[in-house]
């Protein structure tokens, strides 16, 4: 490594955890959203800096613009329901009282949680390196057994083909959080009428010019996972961040199609992976073992369900939240009201 | 090293020398709509330059329409953002002068 490289991910360590000791300690609840979504940009930009670019990518999708989008609607919500709280004291102009990121209250325990935390972390990771087996561990015979996955791209042979398995439970794992988003909030905001949310011509017209831009690129990720970094979730990502574009700027953005119609989008990919799998199983192979000469063809097929699926499912968080965000806000209006 | 390298050196200078100015201006201008001025010009300048200095390295036809492509993408959303948040400031403050401020 050249003397620039290690100088840049030197600087880069540093700003990482100078953006998450930001994020942790920031007085504003905004500025720590903002923070996180810088923190999340790093960290794209350090997977890019280990040769992960696959990692790098879903980084950027997830943990910077979609966490991102979210944090910065509930903190929206949040505080739409605190100037609604706080306007009949005093405040009659209806205008906001304080600033829109709302202070967040000091806690000594949660400081000393996330330190606690951060130094258990270090140990396991130090034991983990320490144990690292020689050689890669089991680079070699994944390498050996490219030809026979169906796919070019070792990171999709690894989490299409040989360890599947892991992949269909993390679209589980996925389903699961939006279970828990059912619970917690209830089903709602997915039917709903087109509603010009920012009145506005040019957020109208971006909206309409960027979103086929972005299911191209989606398409084009999937279809690039065969042979280098890109695949279901990081072209479900930008799927789904399609959607909520649309949802921003109120477009109904599948709020047409009733409650099960979601259901089905948002379990499609988890399914039709499993009966895959068990379709294997009266042929004599392993669970999510594919013939060897369509491999390529069953990865794709797969990838295709999960994408749709998890940008759904990610497009049906934000419509959960937002839908539960404004009637918190609403319910805050009438009862200072 | 070739002309084209020192091309490439000339656009990257001059790029950093708008995303510094850019950045000075977001934290020493008086006001959000200063502020969103200042950044919005590191983002079309000096990414643009940017971009043009990349292009004297391109390897194809194709490398350098993407590098365009990228350029353009971040000048539509850049000046798209700015105006929202300009917008934004502007009906919640009611005038041009008291938005953002600290």
């Amino acid at each position: 490594m050249t003397t620039v490289g290690i100088l840049f991910d030197l600087l880069l360590a540093t700003f990482i955890v100078l953006l998450a000791w930001r994020a942790l300690a920031a007085a504003m609840l905004y500025q720590a959203a903002i923070f996180f979504i810088a923190f999340g940009l790093a960290m794209a930009l350090a997977w890019a800096r280990m040769g992960a670019p696959d990692v790098a990518l879903a980084e950027a999708a997830i943990g910077a613009g979609l966490l991102g989008v979210l944090l910065i609607d509930s903190l929206a919500a949040f505080s739409r329901g605190r100037q609604s709280r706080e306007a009949p004291k005093g405040n009659m102009t209806g205008a906001p009282t304080a600033d829109p990121g709302g202070r967040r209250p000091k806690s000594r325990a949660a400081l000393a949680t996330a330190v606690a935390a951060g130094v258990a972390f270090t140990v396991v990771w130090i034991a983990a390196v320490a144990r690292m087996p020689d050689g890669g561990g089991l680079t070699a015979a994944a390498d050996a057994s490219m030809a026979d996955s169906g796919v070019e791209h070792p990171v999709t042979a690894v989490l299409l083909n040989f360890r599947g398995y892991d992949t269909w439970l993390e679209v589980g794992v996925l389903l699961l959080a939006m279970l828990g988003i059912f619970c917690a909030v209830g089903r709602t905001g997915f039917e709903r009428e087109r509603r010009p949310a920012v009145n506005d011509l040019l957020i109208d017209w971006l909206t309409r010019a960027l979103v086929p831009l972005m299911v191209l690129v989606s398409g084009y990720i999937l279809w690039l996972g065969k042979s280098d970094p890109g695949g279901a979730f990081q072209s479900g990502v930008i799927l789904g961040a399609a959607g909520i574009l649309l949802r921003i700027a109120g477009f109904r953005a599948f709020g047409h199609l009733p409650v099960w119609a979601w259901k089905t989008g948002l379990v499609f990919g988890f399914a039709l992976f499993l009966a895959v799998g068990v379709a294997a199983l009266p042929a004599g192979r392993a669970f999510l073992e594919y013939p060897a000469e369509s491999a390529g063809a069953w990865i794709l097929v797969v990838e295709t369900a999960c994408a749709l699926s998890i940008a759904f499912t990610l497009l049906a968080f934000f419509v959960c939240l937002n839908a539960a965000g404004e009637r918190e806000a609403e319910a805050q209006h009438r009862n200072a009201d | 090293m070739s002309a084209a390298d020192w091309a490439t050196v000339a656009f990257g200078v001059a790029g950093a020398f708008f995303f510094l100015g850019g950045t000075l201006g977001l934290l020493r201008f008086p006001d959000l709509f200063c502020r969103l001025h200042a950044l919005t010009k590191a983002d079309n300048l000096g990414l643009g330059c940017l971009i043009a200095g990349l292009l004297f390295q391109a390897d194809s036809l194709a490398a350098g329409l993407k590098l365009l492509l990228i350029w353009a993408l971040a000048l539509l959303a850049g000046s798209s953002t700015c105006y929202a948040i300009g917008r934004h400031a502007l009906t919640r403050s009611g005038s041009a002068r008291k938005g953002g401020g600290r």
